[in-house]
C-alpha cells in the first residue's frame, strides 16, 4: 500500500497553471476541511473533481470546498487505497480490506463478492474489454466485468505480494510484485494469470507504479533502485528496459508513486515530502531531471 | 522563586522526564539492561542461542496519536563489530513492518512458533539487509505510517503493527535494537506508546556484574504461568520478582534446550507486571550469550512482554507475601 502524500503539492499541481520551470505550490489541510492529512490516493474525474482517498474517508475537491464521504455514505469501507478513472469516466475505490466500490453519475455502489477477501487493493487497471482488473496484495487479482459480476483470478504468484498492475494489450498485463516485474497473460480457460516472461533486467525491488508513456512505453517505478522506461512488443513478447534515472545519491529512495501532466512532465514523489520534475529532453526522447526538487 | 529560575527548572525536568520515557520506548529497553536483540540465518546451528531464527515484536501507537510516525532498527545488516560471526559474514536477514486486520489478533501471530499465518495482515514494508557497511552501527528508518494502518485493539486502546525479523540465509547472528519514533532520522518517543513480544530473542551483555530483566504482563485470568528459557549455556541463574515474589529461581537451561518453570500466581500478581532476572555468573565468563525466554499462562497461552512494564516496575511487597503465606 503506498502512503502516498502527507502535505498535498500535487492539489496545486493539478489546479495551477505550470509554466515549465516555476511551479507554485499551495498547501491544503484540515482548515480547508480536508480533515484528514494521511492522503493514499488521488483521482480526477470527468467532471473535474478531484478525489481524494484517505484512511478514514473519500473527500472530493471542487477547488473551493471538500466534501466527505464514509462507509455511511454507502463506501465499502473507509480506508481507501486506490482511485482509479476507466475509460468512460467513472471512478473504481479499492480499499484496504480488499472491498470495491464504484462511483458513477448516480452515486456509490458496493461491489458484492468481495467479503470474503481481507487484503488490501494496490492497484486497478481496465482491460479493452471493458473490465476492470484490481490487484490485492495478498489474493490475487479481482476482475469486475461490465455487468458488475466480480470473479477471483488466481495467479502462479502464490509467495509474491502484488503491488501494481497494468493493461498492455489483449490478454496481456504488466504485473509488479515485491521483488520483480512481469508480462502475464490471461487464459480465460483456466481463469488465471500467467507469466508470459520475467523481465530479468529488472532489479530486487518492489515495483511501485506503472505508467503508461504517450510513445507506447512504460515507466517502471521502482522503490529504490531508480526509474526504468520499459519498450514492449507484444507480438514477439521482446523488450528493452532501460534505466532512466538511477538512484546512486539516494535522491529516489522510497519512491510513492507519480504522474505525467499534459505538458509531457513527469513528475515523481517520494515518501516524505519530496517532489521531483522531469522533462522530455526532444532530441534524444530521453527524461532528464529539469524543474527541480521540492522538500 | 524567580520566575526564570522555576522556568529552567520545569524545562529540566521536563526534559529528563521526555529522555528517559524516550529511552525506554525502544526494543530492549534501557530498563531491561540487554544490550541487542538477535536472530541468527537460518542455517546457523540452533546451539548458538537461537531456536527459530525469526524474532516477532508488536508496536502498540496510542489510538490518539494523529501524525505520522517511523520504526526504526538500529544495526540492521549482519556485519561489522556488533554482529556474531560465524566464519565469514554471510547472513541475510528480511525485516517486515505489517498491519491491518489479523496482523496482531491472528493467533499464530501469537504463536510462540513462526507458523501457519503468523505473517498475518498487510505488509506495510519490508527490507534485506546483509553485510553492509552502509547500515552497520547505524539507524534504518520504516516509515512514515500512519497509526490507521495498524490493527485496532479496544484492549489496548491503541493501533498494533508488527515487525518480523527473519533469518533468510546465513549463519551469522545478526544483533540489532528497535525504537518508535516521531522522527525519522531522531529517536523521539511516541507518547503512551509501547513494544511487546511473545517470543524474546536477545543477547546477554559479557559483563559478568550485569543483570538483565523483562517485563511480562500477567492479566486478570492468570492463576499460574510456565517460564520457559532456552541454551541458559550455565550463564548464572533466572529468578522472578513480582509484588509477591522476592526472587523465586527458575530451572536454567543447557545447551540447544528449553526448561521450564511452573509458578502460582496470586490475587495481587494479576493485572500488574512480574519481573524476570538474568543473574550472570559471576565465576566464570560466558561471553556472547543468546537465549530466548517464553512465559505462559495456565492454558498454554503466551503472556506479552513489554518494553515499557505495566503498572511500572514491580517492588516486592512483604505484606503480599505474608498474605500468599498465610492463605496457604
Amino acid at each position: 500500500m503506498k502512503f502516498r502524500f502527507y502535505i498535498i503539492f500535487l492539489l496545486a499541481q493539478v489546479f495551477f497553471q505550470l509554466d515549465g520551470q516555476n511551479n507554485f505550490f499551495r498547501q491544503y489541510g484540515f482548515a480547508d476541511g480536508l480533515s484528514n492529512s494521511f492522503l493514499y490516493a488521488i483521482n480526477q474525474d470527468k467532471e473535474g473533481y478531484l478525489w481524494i482517498g484517505t484512511a478514514e474517508g473519500l473527500y472530493r475537491f471542487d477547488g473551493f470546498e471538500f466534501q466527505h464521504f464514509t462507509d455511511r455514505d454507502s463506501l465499502a469501507e473507509n480506508f481507501i487505497t486506490a482511485i482509479y478513472k476507466d475509460f468512460s469516466g467513472g471512478l473504481w475505490l479499492g480499499h484496504m480490506s480488499g472491498g470495491i466500490t464504484h462511483v458513477s453519475d448516480d452515486g456509490f455502489r458496493i461491489l458484492t463478492g468481495t467479503s470474503t477477501y481481507n487484503s488490501p487493493v494496490t492497484s486497478i487497471t481496465e482491460a479493452d474489454t471493458g473490465t476492470i482488473w484490481f490487484s490485492t496484495q495478498n489474493e490475487g487479482l479481482l476482475v469486475s466485468y461490465p455487468n458488475h459480476d466480480l470473479i477471483q483470478v488466481s495467479t502462479q504468484l502464490d509467495n509474491e505480494l502484488i503491488f501494481t498492475i497494468r493493461h498492455i494489450t489483449g490478454n496481456l498485463f504488466l504485473v509488479g510484485t515485491q521483488e520483480n516485474l512481469y508480462v502475464m497473460e490471461y487464459l480465460k480457460d483456466s481463469g488465471t494469470l500467467s507469466v508470459k516472461v520475467r523481465i530479468k533486467e529488472y532489479p530486487l525491488s518492489k515495483v511501485v507504479d506503472i505508467l503508461i508513456e504517450k510513445d507506447g512505453g512504460y515507466f517502471i517505478l521502482s522503490q529504490d533502485e531508480g526509474i526504468f522506461m520499459l519498450t514492449f512488443k507484444p507480438e514477439t513478447l521482446v523488450y528493452d528496459l532501460e534505466k532512466i534515472s538511477s538512484n546512486s545519491n539516494g535522491q529516489l529512495d522510497n519512491i510513492q508513486g507519480a504522474l505525467i501532466t499534459n505538458v509531457n512532465e513527469f513528475w515523481v514523489y517520494m515518501m516524505g515530502n519530496r517532489i521531483i520534475k522531469y522533462s522530455r529532453k526532444n532530441e534524444s526522447g530521453k527524461f532528464l531531471i529539469s524543474g527541480g526538487k521540492y522538500e | 522563586m524567580n520566575k526564570k529560575i522555576l522556568h529552567f527548572v520545569v524545562l529540566t525536568l521536563l526534559n529528563c522526564f521526555l529522555y528517559l520515557t524516550g529511552m525506554s520506548q525502544s526494543a530492549p529497553a534501557e530498563d531491561e539492561n540487554i544490550p541487542y536483540l538477535v536472530t541468527f540465518g537460518a542455517q546457523a546451528d540452533k546451539s548458538w542461542g537461537d531456536d527459530d531464527f525469526c524474532q516477532i515484536f508488536f508496536f502498540m501507537v496510542p489510538k490518539t496519536h494523529n501524525v505520522p510516525f517511523y520504526i526504526r532498527v538500529f544495526d540492521p545488516d549482519t556485519g561489522g563489530e556488533l554482529d556474531e560471526q560465524k566464519g565469514e559474514f554471510n547472513t541475510t536477514v528480511k525485516f517486515s513492518v505489517y498491519g491491518g486486520k489479523g496482523s496482531w489478533s491472528d493467533p499464530d501471530a501469537k504463536s510462540v512458533d513462526p507458523k501457519g499465518n503468523f505473517e498475518s495482515g498487510s505488509l506495510l514494508d519490508s527490507k534485506l539487509f546483509d553485510n553492509n557497511s552502509k547500515y552497520d552501527q547505524k539507524w534504518y528508518t520504516f516509515g512514515p505510517f500512519n497509526a490507521l494502518e495498524g490493527e485496532f485493539s479496544e484492549e489496548l486502546n491503541g493501533y498494533i503493527f508488527k515487525v518480523i525479523a527473519k533469518g533468510i540465509s546465513g549463519d551469522d547472528g545478526n544483533l540489532y535494537q528497535y525504537f518508535m519514533s516521531t522522527d525519522k532520522r531522531e529517536n523521539k518517543p511516541i507518547e503512551g506508546g509501547n513494544i511487546f513480544t511473545y517470543k524474546y530473542h536477545f543477547r546477554l551483555s559479557n559483563n559478568q556484574n550485569n543483570v538483565s530483566q523483562i517485563y511480562p504482563y500477567l492479566d486478570d485470568k492468570v492463576i499460574s504461568v510456565k517460564i520457559l528459557n532456552y541454551d541458559w549455556d550455565d550463564d548464572g541463574f533466572i529468578r522472578v520478582v513480582s509484588v509477591a515474589k522476592r526472587g523465586e529461581l527458575c530451572t536454567i537451561s543447557e545447551d540447544s534446550k528449553w526448561a521450564s518453570t511452573e509458578l502460582p500466581v496470586t490475587k495481587e500478581e494479576r493485572n500488574t507486571s512480574m519481573e524476570i532476572q538474568f543473574i550472570k555468573n559471576r565465576a566464570k565468563l560466558v561471553k556472547n550469550n543468546n537465549v530466548a525466554v517464553i512465559i505462559q499462562n495456565q492454558y498454554g497461552e503466551s503472556l506479552p512482554f513489554y518494553v515499557i512494564p505495566i503498572g511500572g516496575i514491580p517492588v516486592y511487597n512483604p505484606a503480599l507475601r505474608m498474605k500468599a503465606v498465610e492463605r496457604k
